[in-house]
């Protein structure tokens, strides 16, 4: 109580912003209820803002993972037909061996049509098939094409490697010759030539073409019917399996693996990644649920502004008081003000806690992998705590206008 | 006279010269609110309009002026109380003093100052510094300890927070409340909130202490208590006005104004 009286007694009071902050703390921490009730509408906004942001970012990562996994995945490479004369075997080992090492590719494999067509189909007791296609692949064929075997097993690089006659039927083909399981060891005559039929293609293959095909190790087909590329329309191709998102690259690569010096000989085509379809989904998704967030945050924050009001409405006697004890208006404006920007701040960093809570259960629930952008999270609670801050501004006005005079006899004890 | 109204003597010298310039003078103010007393125009009462019905064999009746024609002068050191019967203007005419209501005619000077010169900072700053308000009921602020309420004025005031602790402890053990300072507001007895908000206009060292009703609710013991402060802060040299319906606290003022309907020469309480 020590204070010299040497300056003017009307120069103007002053708070301090530490002050304002902490007489707004102390303010709620008072009033835990009323806080809460303030503070619900702008955490149930915030944590809906978060997690329609988050559920749209898992969405579109989501939507992008199904396409890249579906379609741009394989890449299809032929020889094309002007230029020399093609080679006998364009696709020596040596190829599909150095295919294999570029990044990315999962499989890769070559395959023809046995061309002209070797003679009949025939199984046990002359059955005959109608007229299935005769394909020689190698066995990373049936790896990059995925084929499923409903009976038996593939055959692999041992059979390859010593031409061995076996064959893999498609379900078509296989019940046109009454096999529908290889345990009795069955065999069938193609072109004359005995084959031990090693397993049964299960139903709707990737490729419909293996329907209703035959299918015989390369190095077989080659021995029993002839090199490939015998008729310019059967020219043997490769299909490579790549990891999404190499597609591209491995397309561009392959010919100067097959062939340095003549890469233009070899034409690889990609299955066309649809960004386009992927981006109009993703953009009309993505603008109605950021419409859908920022409304439901504009709802919030008028819900802030109305609660703020009656708040107001019912603290005017404190405000008075703070007015009769020397604070002028603008120190009720920022007191009101510093208290809606911290319940802001409660509320954004609760709601951006509930946000990410929902949207990692949604995801889970769905079987998605959750995914936000750090920048949607960690900038929800100042957000929110400005924008509060912005709509309790309507409030606190309201509440700097109080006349004490008139305020001040409504006062409770 | 103890240590703490000592302390508060010491504090501000200046108002402990009896006989020296007023602190606060009143000349011919009058309050009325929106709706109350004749309507201010010049040339009699309001034209009739054409259509609007005659009312020339009826007088209109105006609701009284809250306050009307008060003139009061309080110097240094004085202890003024403000009597009257109920409604009859005594917190309306404090709320005048304590600068929350601006008087519709007449002046208030305020330590030699004009409040109607004033703007809304000016006032503020003359309601922080120059005068120590003791409302009823107390209105302390709910939630919070008897230490924060009496410290609240000091943050208007601008002190930084170390400067504030002491002489809230000061104000406190002159209202006898020092061992009370961490104590919930809502702990306390009526008294004790009463002494709170004396002990909160005292800290900021007002020039002038305005208590309404001190000892409105209290029983006779605790209305002494509060008497007694009033009194030995005026020994301190404090200029203390109070309005009061309680006899027995009028009885302690080196002055009365009796108060009736708004203007001064009401009858008796």
């Amino acid at each position: 109580m020590t204070r010299a009286r040497t300056r003017d007694p009307a120069r103007p009071t002053t708070l301090r912003t530490a002050d304002a902050a902490g007489e707004a703390l102390a303010c709620i921490a008072a009033r835990p209820a009323g806080a809460v009730l303030t503070c619900l509408p702008i955490l149930l906004a915030a944590g809906w803002l978060v997690a329609v942001l988050g559920l749209i970012t898992t969405a579109d990562a989501q939507v992008s993972a199904a396409f890249a996994a579906r379609l741009a995945t394989v890449v299809r490479v032929s020889q094309v037909a002007a230029g020399p004369a093609p080679a006998p075997d364009p696709y020596p080992a040596g190829v599909l061996r150095r295919l294999g090492a570029l990044p990315g590719v999962l499989a890769d494999g070559a395959y023809w049509r046995v061309s002209p067509a070797p003679g009949p189909v025939l199984a046990a007791g002359d059955r005959a098939a109608g007229a299935p296609a005769v394909l020689a692949a190698t066995p990373g064929f049936l790896s990059a094409t995925r084929v499923r075997i409903a009976s038996g097993r593939r055959y692999g690089p041992w059979a390859e490697a010593h031409a061995a006659q076996v064959c893999l039927l498609g379900p078509l083909a296989a019940r046109a010759l009454g096999i529908g399981t290889v345990r009795g060891q069955p065999a069938i005559l193609v072109g004359g030539e005995p084959c031990a039929v090693q397993g049964v293609i299960a139903a709707r293959p990737a490729r419909p073409a293996l329907a209703d095909a035959v299918l015989l190790p390369a190095s077989a087909a080659t021995r029993l019917f002839g090199p490939p590329g015998r008729s310019p329309h059967e020219r043997p191709e490769l299909l490579i399996r790549t990891r999404p998102g190499a597609a591209l690259a491995v397309a561009r690569q392959a010919p100067y693996v097959i062939s340095p010096t003549r890469p233009r000989r070899f034409a690889a085509a990609v299955r066309r990644y649809p960004q386009g379809l992927r981006d109009q989904v993703a953009a009309v998704l993505g603008r109605l649920f950021t419409l859908a967030a920022w409304a439901g945050l504009a709802a919030g924050l008028l819900a802030v502004a109305v609660v703020g009001s009656l708040s107001v409405a019912g603290r005017a006697p404190e405000y008075a008081l703070r007015r009769a004890l020397g604070a002028r208006r603008r120190h009720v404006l920022a007191h009101a003000a510093c208290e809606s920007g911290l319940i802001g701040l409660i509320g954004g960093l609760a709601g951006a806690s509930l946000g990410v809570a929902a949207v990692v259960l949604v995801a889970r629930a769905r079987g998605w992998v959750p995914v936000m952008a750090p920048l949607t999270v960690l900038a929800a609670p100042p957000a929110a705590a400005c924008a509060t801050a912005l709509a309790g501004l309507i409030p606190a006005g309201r509440a700097a206008l109080i006349q004490p005079g008139l305020a001040l006899p409504r006062l409770t004890p | 006279m103890n240590e703490p109204a000592l302390r508060l003597r010491q504090a501000r010298p200046d108002r402990a010269a009896p006989g020296g310039p007023p602190v606060l003078e009143l000349r011919g103010v009058g309050l009325s609110y929106p709706g109350q007393g004749p309507p201010a125009q010049a040339g009699g009462p309001p034209r009739r309009r054409p259509g609007q019905p005659r009312l020339a064999r009826h007088r209109v009746h105006w609701p009284p002026a809250a306050l009307s024609g008060i003139d009061l002068t309080v110097r240094p050191g004085e202890l003024v109380t403000v009597t009257g019967p109920a409604q009859s203007g005594k917190t309306t005419l404090l709320k005048v003093v304590a600068l929350l209501l601006r008087p519709t005619t007449g002046s208030y000077l305020l330590n030699g100052l004009d409040t109607a010169r004033l703007r809304d900072r000016g006032l503020a700053a003359l309601r922080g510094r120059e005068i120590g308000l003791v409302c009823q009921p107390a209105h302390l602020l709910a939630g919070r300890s008897v230490l924060d309420n009496v410290m609240l004025p000091l943050i208007y005031a601008g002190r930084p927070e170390r400067a504030r602790r002491g002489p809230a402890l000061a104000g406190l053990d002159l209202a006898g409340l020092g061992a009370q300072a961490h104590r919930l507001v809502s702990e306390l007895s009526a008294a004790e909130r009463q002494r709170t908000a004396i002990a909160r206009a005292l800290v900021t060292a007002p020039r002038l202490l305005i208590c309404d009703d001190p000892t409105a609710g209290l029983d006779p013991d605790q209305a002494v208590q509060v008497i007694a402060l009033l009194t030995s802060l005026r020994s301190a040299g404090c200029t203390v006005l109070v309005a009061t319906g309680d006899q027995l606290a009028a009885a302690h003022g080196s002055r009365c104004l009796r108060l009736g309907d708004g203007a001064p020469g009401g009858p008796p309480a």
